[in-house]
């Protein structure tokens, strides 16, 4: 990926902050002590003798938190990505270049999904706290990381499908939260007005929603019901992180007749 | 020497709308081919099929021998194309830019620094190397676009009207560019709605007018043709022109229009003027317009001074005589006519 000039390219040009020294270490240190607040007052919640809350709570907290973020910031990362280009007439001599539609689309993808990660990174080490506090199973952690991990790429894979579809970030950015809005609300109503929920089960439309997966996952990933919410919605993420992927690719130049 | 460009009855259709209408032409390696036609004439929508942008209607090109439409990848990596409209990656550094582009026609990185330097210092951009591009004036936005197009040190060049929107001073730093680029032995498509603009490097011109490449060649050859008809601009002293001391508004604005059945004062000698030239041979038409005479004139070239030794001997006081400088409009004018074919 080090070797990919479109992801060179966007990070150069969307995380380097442009401010002076002084201002930039003002701010890293205001993220800093914001983040050592946070893990201040968690543990401290956490560890004393008499803790307010458990591991398990805490554990719970920290999925909701970075889902939340996952689905409510993840189009905004990546829906002008394509569309930006065109907006601004780079779009063209990027296309001109020898750079395959691939290298293009995973350098941006790449790029964009950094900030996710960041906030992965920084809840790290406050769910492994909780975990080995909380009478947790081990085997939460992977599928967890592996659900944000699937969840995340299908955002980003989104917003930047629709980034390429629209003429228009705006538009793009709208698309993309509509498709957000569908699944965390439009799933429900679906479900709502489906028999299913008469006869008091769900229907697989449901367990697209994310917060059923949430759900899930703090419910017990183990047993055999979640495991197939869980194991439905990834997979069937994953199939569209797929198909978007590969219409981009094929359709790549449909641009080029008008 | 097979033809660097060979463009094969290339046509685009955009709807019920032609945009390019059969073009055929070949230039040699090492030409300098002015695009010439007024807006909307198809120069874009040429260039852009041959950068293997836009997918032609019909028909083809080869450059290089390869043919755009079925290898465009490999058209990419021997041209640098360089759009009439675009902009550029403000938040990088000029070199960042630069640097991007070397990488995306896979450079080596070994070799990029070095590449960077000389790119810049062609275009003369080497005291911004450290810059962000935002900070950058049009002109050297201009420039740093025409720097990123020659990073891969491509065979052919395809500029959109590379001086539009400058300045007069710009223009001319764009033009010294494409003289160097010249010597360089690089075949160049350069587009442009203004003649004289590229009459001084191109080798060759041809002029597209409705999707159509009216007339095609050597530039001298064009130009022969075309300055053997052209027009004389001839101002006499006369009782309705001001001296210039008094020239006022008032007196401009009674001097207007002199055109379209307007009656206009005018006043013997002036008659006399215009009486005269159209007696003369070789021209074949006389107009007024702001206070001068237009004579059109097809005779011999570089026999005009006899129409001057005509105008003084009849005692017409002969203010200035000049050429009218040879526009495209007036080229155009000819060409459509027919005149030049
Ligand atoms: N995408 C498009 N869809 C429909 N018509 C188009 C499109 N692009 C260009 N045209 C039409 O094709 C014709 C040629 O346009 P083109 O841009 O090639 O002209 P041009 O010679 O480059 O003009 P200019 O000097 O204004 O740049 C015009 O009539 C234009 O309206
Ligand atoms: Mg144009």
């Amino acid at each position: 990926m080090f070797d990919n000039p479109v992801f060179i390219k966007e990070i150069k040009s969307k995380y380097r902050a442009r401010q002076s020294n002084l201002t930039l270490f003002a701010i890293g240190s205001l993220i800093l002590l914001l983040i050592i607040w946070f893990y201040f007052e968690a543990l401290r919640y956490l560890l004393f003798a008499s803790p307010v809350i458990t591991g398990k709570e805490g554990w719970a907290w920290s999925v909701v938190i970075q889902t939340m973020i996952l689905w409510l910031v993840g189009p905004a990362l990546a829906s002008n990505a394509i569309s930006q280009e065109r907006e601004q007439q780079t779009w063209e001599m990027l296309t001109f270049t020898l750079l395959s539609p691939r290298e293009i689309v995973l350098g941006k993808l790449a790029a964009r999904s950094l900030p996710l990660l960041f906030v992965l990174l920084a809840f790290f080490p406050f769910m492994a706290v909780c975990l080995s506090l909380g009478d947790i199973p081990f085997h939460w952690l992977p599928v967890t990381y592996l659900v944000f991990g699937n969840c995340s790429l299908f955002i980003l894979t989104l917003s930047l499908f629709m980034s390429w579809a629209a003429g228009k970030t705006a538009t793009a950015i709208a698309l993309s939260y509509l498709a957000v809005a569908y699944l965390v609300i439009g799933t429900l109503l679906i479900e709502s007005v489906l028999p299913a929920m008469a006869r008091g089960s769900e229907s697989p439309n449901l367990w697209l929603n994310p917060i059923r997966i949430t759900m899930a996952l703090l419910e017990a990933p183990g047993n055999s019901y979640n495991t197939s919410v869980l194991l439905f919605s990834q997979t069937a993420f994953l199939v569209l992180t797929m198909l978007m992927l590969f219409t981009m690719l094929r359709r790549w130049d449909r641009w080029k007749r008008d | 020497m097979p033809p660097m460009i060979r463009i094969q009855n290339l046509r685009k259709e955009y709807r019920d709308l032609v945009a390019v209408k059969n073009l055929n032409l070949e230039l040699e390696p090492g030409d300098i081919f002015g695009f010439i036609g007024p807006n909307g004439a198809g120069k874009t929508t040429t260039i852009k099929m041959l950068a293997t942008l836009l997918t032609p209607t019909y028909g083809t090109a080869y450059i290089d021998g390869v043919d755009v439409v079925r290898y465009p990848e490999a058209v990419r990596s021997i041209v640098g194309y360089m759009p009439d409209f675009f902009g550029v990656y403000d938040d990088i550094k000029v070199w960042e830019y630069l640097d991007f582009f070397a990488a995306a026609y896979r450079i080596p990185r070994a070799k990029r620094a070095q590449i960077i330097d000389d790119v810049l210092t062609l275009t003369d951009l080497n005291v911004k190397k450290e810059a962000y591009v935002e900070s950058l004036s049009r002109g050297m936005k201009q420039r740093l676009c025409l720097a990123k197009t020659l990073v891969h040190d491509p065979k052919v060049l395809l500029l959109d009207e590379p001086a539009s929107g400058l300045d007069p001073r710009a223009r001319i730093e764009i033009k010294e560019l494409l003289k160097e680029l010249r010597s360089m032995g690089k075949t160049i498509i350069v587009s442009s709605h203004i003649l004289p603009e590229l009459a001084d490097f191109c080798n060759k011109i041809g002029i597209i007018e409705k999707g159509e490449l009216i007339i095609s060649g050597d530039v001298n050859e064009i130009i022969r043709q075309v300055s053997g008809h052209h027009t004389l601009e001839i101002r006499i002293l006369d009782e309705n022109t001001p001296e210039p001391s008094q020239l006022s508004i008032e007196t401009l604005a009674s001097q207007t229009p002199q055109e379209g059945g307007v009656a206009v004062k005018t006043s013997a000698e002036m008659e006399r003027a215009i009486a005269l030239l159209r007696s003369q041979p070789g021209v074949d038409e006389v107009k007024r317009s702001d206070g001068k005479l237009l004579a059109h004139y097809v005779g011999e070239p570089n026999q005009e001074w006899r129409i001057l030794k005509a105008l003084i001997e009849n005692d017409i006081r002969v203010l200035s005589f000049g050429t009218q400088a040879t526009d495209l409009e007036d080229i155009f004018m000819r060409v459509t006519k027919g005149i030049v074919s």
